[in-house]
């Protein structure tokens, strides 16, 4: 089906689900609106325990929302998955197929289970690379191996959303760039891929859009260029004299601070004022570097500031 | 839904749990085919020697002691208040046929005096009750043995059925599988139906190779018997019995496998829940109307009877006189379809809420 570019490919609204334990209640996730744009790479970042699953779950159906709605293409869920599902590809958390079957007998059922010509089955299993070893056991199976078996298997309805929940877990570098090429190879083709996970750098290589949740609470959400520059850009400073340099970026407007011997100038989009405010007084840069906020800060900085609130909100 | 039942029958069959209950089921077959191939043989020359000589025995006692036995006898009988009372003395003397080794048929003596129930002498008044006590499943013989093995094959069929469902929920799979079929109601209801589905040839077959196992030993010595009328159509009846009771044996297997998650849990459940039926039973009066074990023996056999003792004051204390109750085999199938119809709603119901990890 083609996809309808002003229709989000997930869009939540006040989504709520709360855990009830022996210990009590633990809210999962917590008022949530998240918009995932249709077509390209949406990382959906978050610390362990933000909700990322618990959101995936929902809209698979999986898990009961306590409230809010969803919609997949427009279509609202889990009231009218059935219509949907066929568009979904999805892997959550580690892969669970049968470990007493083999590769291949797991794919069969699954795309019997929906109409799937047979012939496709072995289409996926060469698209991953796991025709070789379709008819041993998936116990047998290394944790790569699992891992494109679950691709394989989303791979079966052909889909124009697909869902990776922590994919790259337990993998080595290979399989983990293997995975990354996967999913940056589905988004070119025109689908949608929402990856969760708790790995910034895996995510910010492939993705074109993010989502930051901490606590269950949406942080951010946006192109990854706009968010990490939002965390703004800096100036690192090297002068001879840091003591007056640091006195006339002061009296300038500029918010410094001494970094070791060095001088770092916050907020500054453009070097050059900076060097030139220096020139003016006589004072000459030895070295003048641009430094960007990575995702990682942002990030962190953002999910750091949620856990200091929720510390200071039970404390008072 | 018939796709979705296709596939969880190609599921159920390709899995390891059935083939090795499979096996287990033939191992049955097998020794209860050796078994057979014992009990059909008829009495040696020795043992039949030995039982004259023990026969000779007890006649000479009896003929010593025999006047003074059956004078306690009548008089025991005279003290009984109930004035109906018969204690048998006149069948106390032995004879010789007490003493002689039974010859075991394949098919039943038509003779209802070689009945093994409680009513042997066939002295119930209730026709009902009689006609329970003396049917071919009471008798001595090949055939009526294997009617053991129907639990064992029920058990079977349970064992795969709760383990049909649970490795899913075990290993999670049931989630992927929910991913690519979210519709609970079509899921449930393919994998009760696959199972059940799957039950009916299993029992089937199982019972007809151990009664065609049986029949070949008892042929080998020569001591098949001459079919009693309508035996056939007994036969026939009881294996279909077998077959739906096996489907909702499976049914009830999903239904615990769904609402325990474990199968050892859905297992355990069941065994401790016929274990206390066979302990408490006799203590159970006329609860006993309504165990499961009973009613599954009253579906599987055209009827069962059970006993209670009904007990009134009398000059020395208390006397009782034990009655007997039937049973039906409607009650019995109505029954299991009544707690297969609830088991499987409720697991039906707490799947469809359930969250799934």
């Amino acid at each position: 089906m083609p996809l309808d570019d002003d229709v989000p490919a997930i869009e939540t609204a006040g989504l709520r689900k709360v855990y009830r334990t022996r210990r009590g209640r633990t809210v999962g996730v917590e008022n949530l609106d998240l918009v995932v744009p249709a077509g390209g790479v949406h990382g959906f970042l978050g610390p362990n325990g933000s909700g990322k699953t618990t959101t995936i779950r929902m809209l698979l159906g999986l898990v009961r929302a306590d409230a809010g709605t969803m919609r997949i293409f427009g279509t609202p869920v889990p009231e009218r998955l059935d219509e949907v599902v066929g568009r979904v590809g999805a892997i959550v958390e580690s892969p669970k197929f049968f470990p007493a079957f083999s590769g291949r007998r797991n794919l069969d059922l699954l795309a019997q289970a929906i109409d799937a010509p047979s012939t496709r089955v072995g289409e996926v299993l060469e698209h991953v690379g796991l025709t070789d070893r379709a008819r041993d056991r998936y116990r047998t199976y290394s944790l790569g191996m699992k891992q494109r078996l679950a691709v394989a298997a989303t791979l079966l309805k052909d889909p124009d959303l697909l869902i990776f929940d922590e994919p790259t877990n337990g993998l080595d570098p290979a399989g983990i760039r293997e995975i990354r090429e996967t999913m940056r190879s589905l988004a070119d083709q025109g689908r949608t891929v929402l990856v969760s996970s708790h790995i910034l750098a895996e995510v910010e290589q492939v993705a074109d859009t993010v989502s930051i949740v901490a606590r269950g609470r949406l942080l951010a959400s946006g192109r990854v260029a706009d968010i990490v520059g939002a965390g703004g850009a800096s100036v690192r400073v090297r002068v001879g004299d840091a003591e007056a340099a640091r006195k006339v970026l002061d009296a300038a407007g500029f918010a410094v601070r001494a970094d070791h011997g060095s001088l770092v100038v916050d907020g500054v989009a453009d070097p050059a004022v900076v060097s030139r405010a220096l020139g003016v007084q006589g004072l000459w840069v030895s070295e003048l570097v641009q430094e960007h906020q990575g995702l990682e800060q942002v990030f962190l900085g953002l999910t750091e500031g949620e856990s200091a609130r929720a510390t200071a909100g039970a404390a008072a | 839904m018939s796709r979705l039942l296709r596939v969880e029958l190609r599921r159920y069959r390709a899995r390891r749990v059935a083939l090795w209950v499979g096996i287990g089921l033939v191992g049955v077959v097998v020794l209860s085919t050796v078994v057979a191939g014992f009990d059909a043989r008829p009495p040696s020359a020795a043992a039949i020697r030995q039982a004259r000589v023990s026969y000779q025995q007890q006649a000479a006692q009896w003929a010593t002691d025999g006047d003074q036995i059956v004078s306690d006898c009548l008089a025991s009988q005279q003290a009984d208040p109930n004035p109906d009372a018969d204690h048998g003395c006149d069948q106390l003397a032995p004879t010789l046929d007490q003493f002689l080794p039974a010859v075991q048929h394949f098919f039943p003596p038509a003779d209802p005096s070689s009945v093994t129930g409680a009513s042997a002498d066939g002295g119930s008044v209730d026709p009902a009750i009689r006609q329970v006590d003396t049917s071919m499943w009471r008798r001595f013989g090949g055939l009526a043995a294997l009617d053991d093995l129907a639990p064992v094959f029920l058990f079977a069929v349970f064992l795969v059925a709760v383990s049909f469902v649970t490795a899913e929920l075990a290993s999670g799979a049931i989630g992927l599988w929910l991913t690519f079929v979210p519709g609970r109601t079509r899921v449930f209801w393919s994998k009760a139906g696959a199972a059940a589905t799957w039950a009916v040839p299993l029992v089937v077959v199982a019972f007809a190779l151990a009664a065609a196992g049986s029949y070949a030993a008892y042929a080998v010595v020569g001591t098949v018997g001459s079919a009693p009328d309508g035996v056939v159509g007994d036969i026939a009846a009881f294996t279909g019995r077998l077959a739906v009771a096996g489907a909702a044996v499976a049914l009830a297997g999903v239904a615990l496998g769904m609402l325990l998650r474990h199968a050892a849990a859905a297992i355990g459940v069941a065994a401790a829940w016929l274990g206390a039926e066979t302990i408490f039973r006799w203590g159970m009066g006329d609860l006993q109307r309504w165990l499961f074990s009973v009613n599954l023996s009253a579906w599987l056999h055209g009827g069962e009877v059970y006993t209670t003792d009904r007990c009134v004051p009398s000059d020395t204390g208390m006397s009782c006189t034990t009655v007997e109750h039937l049973v039906t085999p409607v009650q019995g199938g109505l029954f299991l379809l009544g707690v297969t119809a609830v088991l499987s709603l409720a697991a039906y119901l707490v799947f469809r809420r359930r969250d799934v990890a």
